[in-house]
């Protein structure tokens, strides 16, 4: 059985007390793929992180060929910080704003950003300096890559991918929820200029990976936990590092494409949306009642009803910040504010 | 049977425009208490406001006496906010920051927050004119008072308490998993007592039943908080006779915190992500039971932590001090020394 090895990889960035990111490394001593498993690039996106240490003892025991390089921790500093990037503030929770002087707007600095950052620069900023070291000791040599984020309750566990048959297929292997194809295939091989992610980069690069997002942030709930271990040894399986088949490949997934028909059903009016007990991915037919919306002017119930059936793609009053301000968190809607995403399914599969 | 009525409370502040605080006024036609119960004072409290919602229509059914006067949304201009307080802003929830010259410290205002105002005052702030506004046309009328506020998800819903014995006597009717009792007693002297002071101690120290309770969690709506909330307000309206029947849920886990309780804080001894175990606040541990693990990022090892003691969970997961006003202080990346459970010692399991 091949054994976890602890290893340190050493930081120096420029201002900060140098620091060491641990990270497992197992070795099946046989030739097969390199899997790069990473997780809580944003420091508030933890769910990944218990994934990890929760799948370690299993690939130790199930690895049959290749490596596995897991990173629990891929951004201390942001994990110090506990919010989503090195630099984040209360009052700056996405970090600095900056004049886009093409499109005369304000806008967020996109190299605060780690995951847009790829491959790094050693001259750069704190976050550009820690994917450039990532980026010389671990990616590079990694052939898949398996990229743990976490967005907010209100949407569903996702995998996200381009429409590139070859990673939907990969994909679909880790029997998510929902599959979420949110860009398209790169049409020249290489590294793509910034913005860059880490699943951009491999794809670019003719390597397989993707990124997918756990329904949550700043918590760890036990239900996604259990759902991105079965993840990791599904996809495993799917490349032959650990024998047989994935598990799961019959429960539903919402399919998210530009053909897929959805509605988002929103406040008629202002209240207090009191949610009726359904979960994203719940299946819901036309009529259903989603919640309520309870008036604070005049007292009065407004039923909410879903508008067409279909699968539940999000669900929940929340505002555009919600993973950085607790306000944007709250149930209380405004009039036109939206409280469910329904992705269109005529039948329960 | 009784009819809620609809009606609205104008209220002008200074600099805002004109608003309505709108309630349900339901009158038995009996001579009886008026109970007055309100929610979100706070705006982002607002279990409360949904408990209300349901519980309307079965007071409508089982009122047998006296008045119910039921204000959901307390404080509209917070509600709208959607945080604790009417100027509370991203970067200064809490409100505003003062130099407190006898502490030489820095402090938050407590004029900022509603419940330090009472009885109001028409020439103060935002919040000072709403409570007088409330005190006037509502708040003096009402015998009774069942005032509901929500913390943060990681302590147990409670009733506040204090030595009293008809303040304590109604908390233990509400049926909540813990009560939590102030030392002392505040006097019933009839006069309205110093800022600041809040709604609760208003009616106490006027001599009447004033009871506050926190819900767990805040920004959110829990199913089981709710139905909880309407058991304890039909248990409270039959404590006062104003509905039949005897209170419900007597026999549940009542956890009482007074001075003299053992309150054992167990303390992450390294740092680390804290995973919670699948437990809830209010249950019962026994030593060594496994409450979560730690897994350290900067040597990946896992420290599980046990219970050092048999007895309830009275604060469970990792959280800081500012957790009600910033969600990085809901992350469970816990330092060393931080608080990840309080266990109330008991040594045998209630009910």
């Amino acid at each position: 059985m091949p054994k976890a090895k602890t290893k340190y990889l050493p930081f120096s960035i420029k201002n900060y007390p140098k620091f060491k990111m641990a990270y497992w490394d197992i070795d099946s001593g046989k030739k097969g793929p390199v899997l790069l498993i990473t997780a809580a690039f944003h420091g508030n996106e933890v769910q990944g992180s218990e994934v990890m240490r929760r799948f370690c003892p299993i690939a130790e025991k199930k690895l049959v060929k290749g490596r596995m390089i897991l990173v629990p921790f891929a951004n201390p500093l942001a994990l110090w910080n506990r919010r989503p990037h090195i630099i984040s503030t209360l009052a700056h929770g996405k970090g600095k704003e900056i004049w886009d002087a093409e499109k005369k707007i304000m806008r967020f600095d996109l190299r605060d950003n780690i995951n847009c950052t790829w491959p790094g620069n050693p001259k750069g900023n704190e976050a550009e300096q820690i994917t450039h070291v990532l980026y010389e000791k671990l990616v590079k040599q990694a052939t898949h890559l398996i990229d743990m984020h976490c967005w907010q309750r209100f949407v569903i566990t996702a995998g996200l991918c381009s429409d590139d048959e070859k990673i939907i297929d990969f994909v679909r292997a880790a029997a998510l929820p929902a599959i979420y194809v949110s860009k398209l295939k790169p049409e020249k091989p290489g590294i793509p200029k910034p913005p860059c992610t880490i699943g951009m980069l491999f794809e670019s690069t003719g390597r397989i990976g993707f990124d997918m997002e756990f329904s949550g942030q700043y918590i760890i709930v036990e239900k996604e936990v259990e759902r991105g271990v079965r993840m990791l040894s599904n996809c495993s399986k799917y490349l032959g590092m650990f024998k047989g088949k994935p598990e799961g490949l019959e429960e539903t997934v919402i399919f998210k494409d530009k053909n897929a028909k959805e509605v988002t059903v929103t406040a008629p009016e202002n209240g207090l949306f009191v949610e009726n007990g359904l979960s994203n991915g719940d299946y819901v037919k036309k009529g259903s009642l989603l919640g309520i919306l309870f008036s604070d002017r005049t007292l009065k119930t407004v039923k909410i009803k879903a508008p067409m059936n279909g699968y539940l793609y999000a669900y929940g009053h929340n505002r555009r910040f919600c993973d950085v301000d607790l306000a944007d968190t709250h149930p209380y809607a405004d009039k036109g504010d939206t409280l469910a995403i329904i992705v269109q399914s005529s039948k329960k599969k | 049977m009784a009819k809620a009525k609809t009606k609205y409370l104008p209220v002008k502040i200074k600099g805002r425009p004109e608003f309505k605080i709108a309630y349900w006024e339901i009158d038995s036609g009996k001579e009886g208490p008026i109970l007055l119960i309100t929610a979100a004072l706070h705006g982002n409290e607002v279990h409360g406001s949904e408990v209300i919602r349901r519980f309307c229509p079965i007071a409508e059914k089982n009122i047998v006496k006296g008045r119910m006067i039921m204000i959901p949304f307390a404080n509209p201009l917070a509600l709208w906010n959607r945080r604790p307080h009417i100027v509370s802003t991203l970067a200064h929830p809490k409100g505003r920051e003062i130099w407190d010259a006898e502490k030489k410290i820095l402090r938050f205002d407590l004029h900022d927050n509603i419940n330090c105002t009472w009885p109001g005052d028409p020439d103060g702030n935002e919040p000072s004119q709403v409570t007088h506004v409330l005190y006037n046309k509502i708040v003096k009328q009402a015998t009774h008072l069942i005032d509901m506020h929500c913390w943060s998800r990681f302590t147990v819903t409670a009733a506040l308490s204090d030595e009293r014995k008809d303040i304590m006597s109604i908390s233990k009717a509400a049926a909540l998993p813990a009560i939590s009792v102030r030392p002392g007693t505040e006097t019933a002297t009839g006069k309205i007592p110093g800022f600041p002071c809040t709604l609760g101690m208003l009616f106490r120290a006027t001599g009447r039943i004033g009871l506050d309770m926190e819900f767990s969690g805040q920004y959110v709506l829990y199913e089981k908080e709710v139905v909880r909330g309407v058991r304890m307000l039909s248990n409270c309206s039959k404590h006062i006779g104003m509905f039949r029947g005897k209170p419900e849920g007597m026999e549940e886990t009542v956890m009482v915190l007074e001075s003299k309780t053992k309150q054992v804080p167990v303390k992450a001894p390294n740092e680390g992500l804290f995973a919670e175990s699948g437990l809830s606040v209010g249950d019962y541990v026994k030593k060594g039971d496994i409450l979560g693990t730690l897994f350290s990022d900067r040597t990946l090892k896992t420290k599980e932590i046990k219970a050092p003691v048999d007895g309830y969970l009275y604060v469970y997961g990792h959280h800081r001090r500012f957790c009600d006003a910033d969600l990085a202080e809901m992350h469970p990346y816990s330092d060393k020394g931080d608080t990840l459970a309080i266990i109330i010692k008991s040594q045998k399991k209630k009910s």
